[in-house]
């Protein structure tokens, strides 16, 4: 089975502030604040990613070990859903936004 | 979180994260109370050096853009800047007049330049005090018209008023006609004098009591509506005063004004130049120029004025250090050609 590309909403828009990063979605008026950790996965994002290759990226970054990545991993992502910030089923080449 | 947390990182770090781009003063209205010095002069900065501005200033993370004026859709090349911004991330913020938001240019503002909210000016609740102050016969119909346009396009639209001298009877009825558009009014003030220190607007200032008014008109809607209410980006942006140190307003920490002949300004009506993009990058102005760490210390010291009362100026709940700077310009001995009439 194919793996399930996860990318990026385009109606939202982020920037990092510092460390941090500042998301706001343009439908909700959200804003969101993300940590360093979080800041590098929504940069990765920005690229139609797999989970393997998200945790692949936070192991390198951070030194962590896949486990833990994956741990947290899920666990924003799953806030990043329900925040509707999230795509599933992207596909490599689609457009995404900066 | 992002009013604590972020705004002080933004303050401590100097990061650039708001940046307003007044694209031209010119103007499809003729508001007689207009704060823009129509008469400085420059070269306009083109679509090329926008572009370069706009990298920089997404590099440098800056997230929110303010496309302003004069009326900055009747810029010509307005679109295209706009589509510039939107393929480099910001969240954009459109203040018109809503005198061009006719249903194609509305589309194409969806399409092109996607912006997070668009804001228009409200004069009045009904034609004769609307187009009284906006000296276009039309304009208030026009502008009903075209916020509809802009809601069914799925632009997010908010009204902005001055209250004036000429529609300070009509505060809960603006309220009124925004409810009906389904749109949210916010008033600002006072009505200051213009940016060269012209003080003819002052002559429609409205009553002091009107302040009061507003906030009872406020007041009783916000207990109408409670629980009802969602707190959304458009009222998080500023970067508030930091609790530390009191400031009258942010200016100098995060964010600045780049007016048509690119002139940095730490704030819109603050005439002091930090730098132009004509000559130097907007990294360079911002990292380099002491005008910022300036203008956050006047904001400082003009705190200390308020130690133990309540902040005023020219009627208004509030203290603005550019009006008090623009009114300063008009001082010239007093004769009377200093002196201003309202125009009927």
């Amino acid at each position: 089975m194919a793996e399930l590309f996860l990318s990026l909403c385009p109606q939202v828009r982020h920037r990092a502030v510092s460390e941090e990063g500042v998301l706001v979605h343009l439908d909700s008026g959200r804003i969101l604040v993300v940590n360093e950790v979080g800041l590098h996965i929504i940069n990765t994002l920005t690229e139609p990613s797999t989970h393997r290759e998200l945790i692949a990226s936070i192991e390198e970054q951070f030194d962590v070990s896949s486990e833990c990545a994956a741990i947290d991993l899920e666990a924003f992502l799953a806030e990043l859903e329900r925040e509707q910030v999230l795509i599933k089923g992207a596909r490599r080449g689609d457009p995404v936004n900066v | 979180m992002y009013k604590t947390a972020v705004a002080r990182t933004l303050r401590e770090r100097r990061i650039l994260h708001d940046v307003s781009l007044e694209l031209t003063y010119r103007c499809n209205l003729d508001c007689f109370f207009c704060y823009n010095d129509r008469e400085k002069a420059g070269q306009l900065l083109s679509v090329q050096q926008y572009s370069v501005l706009l990298e920089d200033l997404a590099r440098m993370q800056t997230l929110f853009l303010m496309l302003t004026g004069g009326e900055p859709m009747i810029h010509p090349h307005f679109f295209e800047i706009g589509r510039i911004a939107r393929d480099l991330g910001f969240v954009i913020r459109v203040r018109t007049n809503g005198h061009s938001l006719s249903r194609r240019n509305c589309e194409r503002l969806v399409d092109e330049v996607a912006p997070f909210m668009v804001e228009v000016s409200l004069h009045g609740a009904s034609a004769e005090v609307h187009d009284r102050q906006t000296r276009v016969c039309g304009s208030f119909k026009r502008l009903l018209a075209n916020i509809e346009n802009a809601k069914q396009a799925g632009l997010r639209v908010a009204a902005v008023s001055t209250p004036t001298a000429w529609n300070q009877h009509q505060i809960a009825e603006m309220f009124d006609v925004c409810d009906s558009l389904d749109i949210p009014l916010r008033f600002q003030g006072p009505v200051a004098p213009r940016d060269n220190g012209d003080t003819a607007p002052l002559v429609i200032q409205p009553a002091e009591a009107t302040w009061a008014r507003i906030a009872e008109v406020q007041r009783q809607r916000f207990d109408q509506t409670a629980g009802s209410r969602q707190q959304i980006a458009s009222e998080e942006v500023a970067v508030e005063a930091d609790a530390e140190t009191p400031v009258t307003c942010s200016v100098g920490t995060a964010g600045v004004d780049i007016d048509p002949f690119g002139n940095v300004q730490a704030c819109m009506h603050l005439q002091e130049i930090a730098g132009n993009v004509h000559e130097q990058s907007i990294e360079e102005i911002w990292n380099h120029s002491p005008l910022f760490k300036r203008a956050r210390q006047r904001a400082v010291d003009a705190a200390q004025l308020f130690t133990d009362k309540p902040r005023k100026q020219l009627g208004a709940p509030l203290y603005c250090l550019a009006v008090e700077e623009n009114l300063g310009k008009s001082h010239c001995g007093g004769c009377a050609a200093g002196e201003q009439q309202a125009p009927a």
